[in-house]
């Protein structure tokens, strides 16, 4: 086992190149000592196959296995109860089923949700990041990267109540409005929490930081002497970003999107306080059909919603991480 | 890509010069642009916290203020509920536990991964990212389908799916956190063991004829308590928040289940909890920070 996985990774560890190890190939003599270090590794893999490739193996083959429970006419000679017969069968009727009616609904509300908070919550992170990366206060630097660190890990409950307690139904900022410019959250602007509105604003509460994360390494990245080389060879503000820092930080940028469309099409908690099943999203679906809101038989519905998502969020993570790699040749 | 390789070998070339260009800057350009944005992020950052925080505070009955909501948090809860502080408490022992399986796991094979297996990097860090493009709503669909395939099937497997899933101490989430910490835990580590020279560490102190316990808690451990406690803090953070998992296996003592689930006709104690256990993990990771940043210039100077 040892020996076939060093093997087998040799051509890609020369991909990765790490530490120069490509260079000084272990001798022969070493090859025992080195195969005894695998075995080191064991507790990590198996930890990862029991606690994830096995829980992800049964959403590949559930969402294909179709349950299919007949009561019977037939009675149990012995005990005289109907007799349950459960047959199963492969086929893709439960990605069918994942497909249509609230299910399809679910999933292009997530994925315009998704759209939407990527592409804003970018825009938004990195004129933040910009403004926080030229400010010359190491304060304000130091209070913003902490600031950034806790909310873009704060989802979920907390801050689904935040803002309810803020802009909600009975919130502070609502009843204000109300009471004293005579103006209203909910008839006059339509604003709800439970709309692909609400849940964008909430959403960016946790995106935005995230994107100043990702981001302020890259725009520390971007080297003076570029922009001072830049001037002296006449180009002006908009040549500079145009040619020179923009296409600099364009894969990081655009990878950067994709993180937080996958990190919003996957949030559940917030999406689920905020709208429960009132603004059906595929997370709110997956707990609900997890929970038994199904008919009989579509029991592995829920296992298909999963791999609906998993074939959403895949290809995108892999070009997050070529675009992150491509990154990597400027930006470090 | 043979820039990436060049960038990946000498990890530690780039991060010093940066604070040498910064003092040489000219004046920041497009001054108005940036406080305009910086005073839109504040208003919305922290907006809606004082505003929750104010509506916490008001008192519908009286008008005024009140800080009932406050001490209802710690009041003593009715029969069959479930207190502040032993949700609380319970999710902190949850924390507890996956920052201890998380290092205990992560630690040695990372450290082995840079001083003897350089080649299975790859493979283990492919493996660590897996969570990313497996949310935790995904992943709860496995455990559980797994869940009822034990259950149906009955085998000695049995027994271990109960017992990690007991009552008291529900070990199943634990684990399960561990692996949804692992992306962002193993760049933190992996990060602390690149800017130590690991390699030439553990050569000299295996000359001076240390053991090998004594490298690894003696050595290797003291330069790497910045990395150790930032994974440390990371999963601390995974866990207090963590909702998806728990709420659909139908645990409901972990902390935000048990916001989620509190009975209140106002929603004034939900939102008092909320902005508590917000200004409590915001303290603590400003602690964490300024530990960093005080070590950082202590190093710089």
């Amino acid at each position: 086992m040892a020996d076939t996985l060093s093997t087998t990774q040799q051509p890609r560890d020369e991909a990765v190149g790490s530490g120069g190890a490509g260079s000084n190939r272990p001798r022969r003599g070493l090859r025992r000592r080195i195969g005894a270090s695998w075995l080191g590794l064991v507790p990590f893999f198996a930890y990862i196959l029991v606690f994830f490739l096995v829980p992800i193996g049964f959403i590949l083959y559930n969402a294909f296995l179709k349950k299919v429970t007949s009561a019977s006419t037939v009675r149990d000679p012995v005990t005289q109860q109907f007799v349950h017969t459960t047959t199963t069968s492969f086929g893709g009727s439960n990605i069918a089923e994942s497909l249509k009616g609230v299910y399809r609904t679910s999933l292009i509300n997530t994925l315009q949700l998704s759209a939407v908070v990527a592409i804003v919550g970018a825009v938004f992170g990195i004129l933040l990041a910009y403004a926080v990366v030229n400010s010359r206060s190491e304060l304000l630097k130091q209070v913003v990267t902490s600031a950034s660190a806790v909310t873009a890990n704060f989802g979920g409950i907390p801050l689904a109540f935040l803002f309810i307690a803020t802009v909600g139904n009975a919130g502070v900022v609502t009843t204000f409005l109300n009471d004293h410019i005579g103006f209203s959250l909910q008839s006059d602007l339509h604003f709800q929490l439970a709309t692909i509105t609400g849940i964008s604003l909430v959403y960016m509460y946790f995106l935005v930081p995230l994107m100043v994360l990702v981001m302020t390494p890259a725009l520390e990245g971007l080297k003076p002497q570029w922009a001072e080389a830049a001037e002296n060879l006449g180009a002006s503000r908009w040549h500079y970003w145009r040619f020179v820092a923009g296409p600099v930080l364009l894969p990081n940028f655009l990878g950067s999107v994709l993180l937080l469309f996958c990190s919003s099409f996957s949030a559940y908690a917030t999406a689920n306080a905020l709208a429960g099943q009132s603004f059906p999203l595929v997370p709110t679906q997956i707990a609900s059909v997890l929970s038994g809101n199904v008919l009989s038989g579509q029991e592995n519905l829920g296992a298909a919603l999963a791999l609906d998502m998993i074939v959403v969020v895949l290809p995108l993570t892999v070009i997050y991480q070529l675009l992150q790699r491509r990154t990597s040749r400027w930006l470090s | 890509m043979s820039a990436t390789v060049e960038q990946v070998a000498q990890p530690d070339a780039t991060p010093q010069p940066a604070v040498a260009q910064r003092a040489r800057r000219r004046p920041a350009r497009g001054t108005v642009l940036r406080w305009v944005i910086l005073i839109l992020a504040g208003i919305y950052f922290v907006g809606p916290l004082i505003a929750a925080f104010s509506f916490t505070v008001q008192d519908h009955v009286h008008g005024g203020i009140s800080f009932s909501a406050y001490r209802q948090i710690f009041a003593t809860p009715a029969t069959g509920q479930i207190g502040f502080t032993t949700a609380l408490v319970y999710s902190l022992e949850l924390s507890a536990i996956t920052i201890v399986i998380t290092l205990a796991l992560m630690l040695p094979t990372q450290l082995l991964l840079h001083l003897r297996v350089p080649r299975a990097r790859g493979i283990v860090e492919t493996l660590t990212l897996l969570p990313l493009v497996f949310p935790p709503v995904v992943l709860v669909v496995g455990v559980s389908d797994a869940f009822t395939w034990v259950g149906d099937n009955k085998g000695g497997l049995s027994s271990f799916v109960t017992y990690i899933r007991g009552g008291g101490h529900p070990l199943v989430l634990a684990l399960l956190y561990v692996t949804l910490a692992m992306p962002f835990v193993f760049r933190t580590i992996d990060a602390g063991i690149r800017s130590i020279d690991a390699r030439t560490l553990v050569e000299a102190a295996r000359g001076l004829g240390a053991g090998w316990l004594t490298v690894l808690f003696r050595v290797l451990m003291p330069p790497l308590r910045t990395a150790i406690v930032n994974a440390a803090f990371l999963c601390f953070a995974l866990v207090m928040g963590e909702y998806t998992i728990s709420s659909i296996l139908l645990y409901t003592k972990p902390f935000p289940v048990w916001l989620y689930q509190l009975p209140t006709t106002s929603g004034q104690v939900q939102a008092a909890v909320s902005v508590f256990s917000l200004l409590l993990v915001e303290v603590l990771l400003l602690m964490i920070g300024a530990l960093n940043w005080r070590r950082g210039t202590q190093k710089r100077g």
